[in-house]
């Protein structure tokens, strides 16, 4: 196995050629195209620009993801505080475990139809759909995570009588916090598609409602330009999310990588 | 066994003893509860009306519809759309995965695609997919082969970075074929994460046929439920979110048992799960 | 040698016992207990491996009740923790918490006794300082070695401000030279601040070095097979004091014991 390590810059390079090369290769195979479905590059760019300069495509995004903040946010108060309250109680976890299990390979969108056809097409039933859909990896990977701390460090706590609030605070949410982060993870792209299937579903507004409507009018630049841009958005917001969990976790890394080469326990200086 | 072993051995049993009829009996209250809590809900005017069917009304549908070939058909629908563009994701995502996790030029290469495609929500295609492929099973397979592929493709990576290199130096040392080193020393050493990624991309899968079905009209039990609502039948619609439901639980407990039986060498390895 | 026994008593156990389990698979490990801990003075318990030292130092410290009999504290009984009594852990690496500061890892107890910040602070300060741990108040627990973490642990008991510490095995995974450093640190800290400190271990050189009283424990359920009063006076030094005839002799009367009371068949004699 050729695990050759890479310095800084060919490290980037070889990350950024790939995609450069198809993104050209793309363009230049698509510019010939005469098939209706796979139009040239330029001119899903070009109705990209279009929708952009139309204003429609920041009222689209303004909408579409105002919804998905809303529900994202009530789903991470939610699901932590439930959360830490089933994990911070084994019996309850115990008992609960196999219909929270059941509930996690429920696929939410099944609400869908149900969902808008009686509440209707407006911002509230979207709002309570993202959110279903994105409780539930956040409040598992909560319970998950509360319960992987050290016993050790409940004990500590409670011989110094640290009062409940506190050591939620400041004690359980940060020893859960590196499994809560990878729930949020998992929320965040799973909103995203519930975002798409619930706009498409039933809405007047909304990236995915633009999506819908082009290829309903055989639009097909509007779509794919509509399209690409959600996938832009979804991978940006995992980019971002990874890049912001790197930061504020960085004591989880160094501690466990200490802990692993045991480098602690031996002779340095006390 | 030393002293300190006995007391938490004991511990732990008399827990498991105490325990195991009193959470079996729990568990019955609060399944019991939940259907109660279900019923008060729909009677009452919390809803709008047909947003939640009795448990009642759901049972009765859910009854008539399974004796019917329609059920089991759009079942199997879904099933062999999830199970096809599985199928094909697994196949072109473990050769991936191999050959990527093999070099660090070539995984580097592929990260941005990988990443890309793994954050991308495959159903956002539908709306082009389904002008060019239709509403058949083309349609379900591609969209679900899209949504696992990336993820089988990490997993398979994570799966061959794993193995002990002094295992794959000891099979260069004895200067085995290529063939043989992938199938009789890589893939098995890789295969609980492999296993995880193919059991993690079935539920996506199901999700996935699901969710195409709903908006394309697609048949299937996702057509099902769409039918069902339009037709404000809601018990009907429930009949079929329940079957959904077992659907996806039955799918991933199956596929964690068989993991367990295979890899019997080896606990079952988390994943993204 | 005489000492003055007209000693108060800080911490007792009258006739304590603790069982795990019920039923068939009912373990008693300690039974018929009776032990008091004198102010000011260091008591150190040791015993053969799983005989129950641990069991008995959570009972001292009000985590874990006892199944007959009690623990008092002062006269008073007690069945939870104390702010009297201050633990240090056996491993600080589950002890300490890895997302805070050294400083507010000290700080903690005192935040959840509601402390205002500066009070917490100066504290904090000076109890790293007492350990000899000065200007490392804003580091991470995984920057420093294992020795320093543990006095980290000391410096929290210390802030703590309880007139009495229990000490679980501290030193145990630590080298040689750390422990003797730590050591010598447990004697300043009684002699400078008058602490009552009780040190369950399992290294009888330890034991004597640092006790004014070594408390033997064995069989099966534990009890006290010897308690032996170690006249080697305050000021002690590993060069100096661990070769006097008196400390040998006690280290040997002590092994002696711990080897005929081991739990392990073949060291049973009639």
């Amino acid at each position: 196995m050729n695990v050759k390590s890479y310095g800084p810059v060919s490290a980037v390079l070889l990350q950024v050629w790939l995609p450069v090369v198809l993104v050209l290769a793309w363009f230049l195979v698509s510019a010939q195209s005469t098939s209706v479905f796979w139009p040239p590059l330029t001119t899903i760019l070009a109705a990209f620009g279009d929708w952009a300069a139309s204003g429609t495509l920041w009222s689209s995004l303004a909408y579409s993801f105002g919804n998905y903040f809303m529900a994202l946010i009530l789903a991470t108060v939610v699901g932590v505080a439930i959360g830490t309250a089933i994990g911070l109680m084994p019996r309850v976890g115990q008992v609960l475990s196999p219909y929270l299990d059941f509930f996690r390979t429920l696929p939410i969108v099944v609400f869908v139809p149900i969902v808008i056809l009686t509440l209707g097409v407006g911002r509230g039933p979207k709002v309570f759909l993202i959110f279903l859909a994105c409780v539930w990896p956040i409040l598992l990977n909560t319970i998950e995570g509360v319960r992987s701390i050290q016993a050790s460090v409940f004990e500590t706590a409670r011989s110094y009588r640290i009062p409940l609030a506190l050591r939620i605070r400041r004690v359980v949410l940060p020893g859960a916090a590196p499994q809560i982060a990878i729930g949020l993870r998992l929320a965040i792209s799973i909103g995203i598609v519930m975002l798409v299937v619930s706009e498409m579903y039933g809405s007047t507004e909304g990236v995915g409602h633009f999506i819908l409507q082009s290829g309903q009018r055989f639009q097909l630049p509007e779509t794919w330009a509509g399209t690409l841009l959600i996938g832009v958005i979804g991978w940006l917001f995992t980019a971002l999310y990874m890049f912001g969990e790197h930061r504020v976790l960085a004591w989880t890394r160094q501690d466990a990588e200490t802990r692993r080469s045991g480098r602690v326990s031996k002779g340095d200086k006390s | 066994m030393t002293w300190t072993q006995t007391i938490r051995a004991s511990a732990a049993a008399d827990n498991r003893r105490r325990a195991v009829p009193a959470i079996a009996l729990w568990r019955a209250v609060v399944f019991v509860g939940g259907i109660a809590l279900w019923a008060a809900i729909s009677a009452s005017d919390l809803f709008p009306a047909g947003l939640l069917p009795s448990p009642a009304a759901v049972a009765v549908a859910l009854g008539e519809q399974i004796v019917t070939a329609q059920y089991w058909e759009a079942l199997g629908l879904t099933l062999w759309g999830a199970a096809v563009g599985l199928a094909a994701a697994a196949v072109v995502g473990i050769a991936i995965g191999i050959l990527t996790a093999a070099s660090s030029a070539a995984e580097l290469s592929m990260r941005f695609l990988i990443d890309f495609g793994r954050a991308f929500p495959a159903v956002a295609l539908i709306a082009v997919m389904v002008l060019i492929l239709g509403r058949g099973i083309e349609l379900k397979a591609t969209l679900v082969f899209v949504a696992v592929v990336f993820l089988i493709i990490v997993q398979t990576q994570q799966g061959v970075r794993r193995i002990p290199p002094s295992i794959l130096e000891t099979a260069r040392a004895f200067r085995t074929p290529r063939g043989l080193l992938v199938r009789r020393v890589m893939l098995p050493s890789a295969a609980p994460s492999i296993l995880t990624g193919l059991r993690l991309g079935a539920s996506v899968a199901v999700l996935v046929a699901i969710s195409t079905e709903v908006l394309s009209g697609s048949a299937g039990i996702g057509n099902q439920i769409t039918d069902a609502q339009l037709g404000a039948n809601p018990p009907v619609a429930y009949a079929y979110i329940v079957t959904a439901g077992l659907l996806g639980f039955g799918v991933n407990a199956g596929l964690e048992r068989l993991q367990s039986a295979i890899v019997r060498w080896r606990p079952p390895v988390k994943g993204e799960d | 040698m005489t000492r003055d026994m007209a000693t108060d008593v800080a911490l007792s156990a009258a006739d304590v016992g603790k069982s795990f389990g019920t039923g068939e698979s009912r373990v008693e490990v300690i039974h018929g207990l009776t032990l008091q801990i004198r102010t000011g003075d260091v008591t150190c318990l040791v015993g053969p491996s799983g005989v129950g030292k641990t069991t008995l130092l959570r009972l001292l410290a009000g985590l874990a009740a006892p199944s007959t009999g009690s623990v008092s504290l002062a006269g008073e009984e007690i069945t939870e923790p104390s702010e009297k009594i201050a633990v240090v852990f056996q491993d600080y690496r589950g002890s300490l918490m890895p997302w805070m500061k050294v400083a507010d890892n000290v700080a903690f107890p005192l935040e959840g006794r509601g402390v205002g910040k500066a009070e917490r602070r100066r504290r904090a300060r000076e109890a790293l300082e007492v350990v000899g741990l000065g200007g490392n108040e804003d580091k991470y627990p995984w920057q420093l070695s294992g020795g320093m973490q543990q006095r980290v642990a000391i410096a929290r008991a210390l802030a703590y401000e309880a007139p009495i510490m229990l000490m679980d095995e501290p030193f145990g995974s630590l080298d040689a030279q750390t422990r003797f450093d730590l050591e010598d640190l447990v004697l300043r800290l009684r002699n400078e601040i008058g602490i009552t400190i009780v040190v369950v271990t399992h290294d009888i050189d330890e034991a004597v070095y640092l006790g004014d009283r070594v408390v033997v424990l064995g069989g099966r359920p534990s009890s006290i097979v010897d308690d032996v009063e170690v006249p080697l006076g305050r000021e002690r030094t590993q060069l100096t004091t661990k070769s006097t005839p008196t400390f040998v002799e006690l280290r040997t009367r002590v092994l002696g014991e711990i080897q005929q009371n081991s739990l392990t068949p073949a060291a049973v004699t009639d």
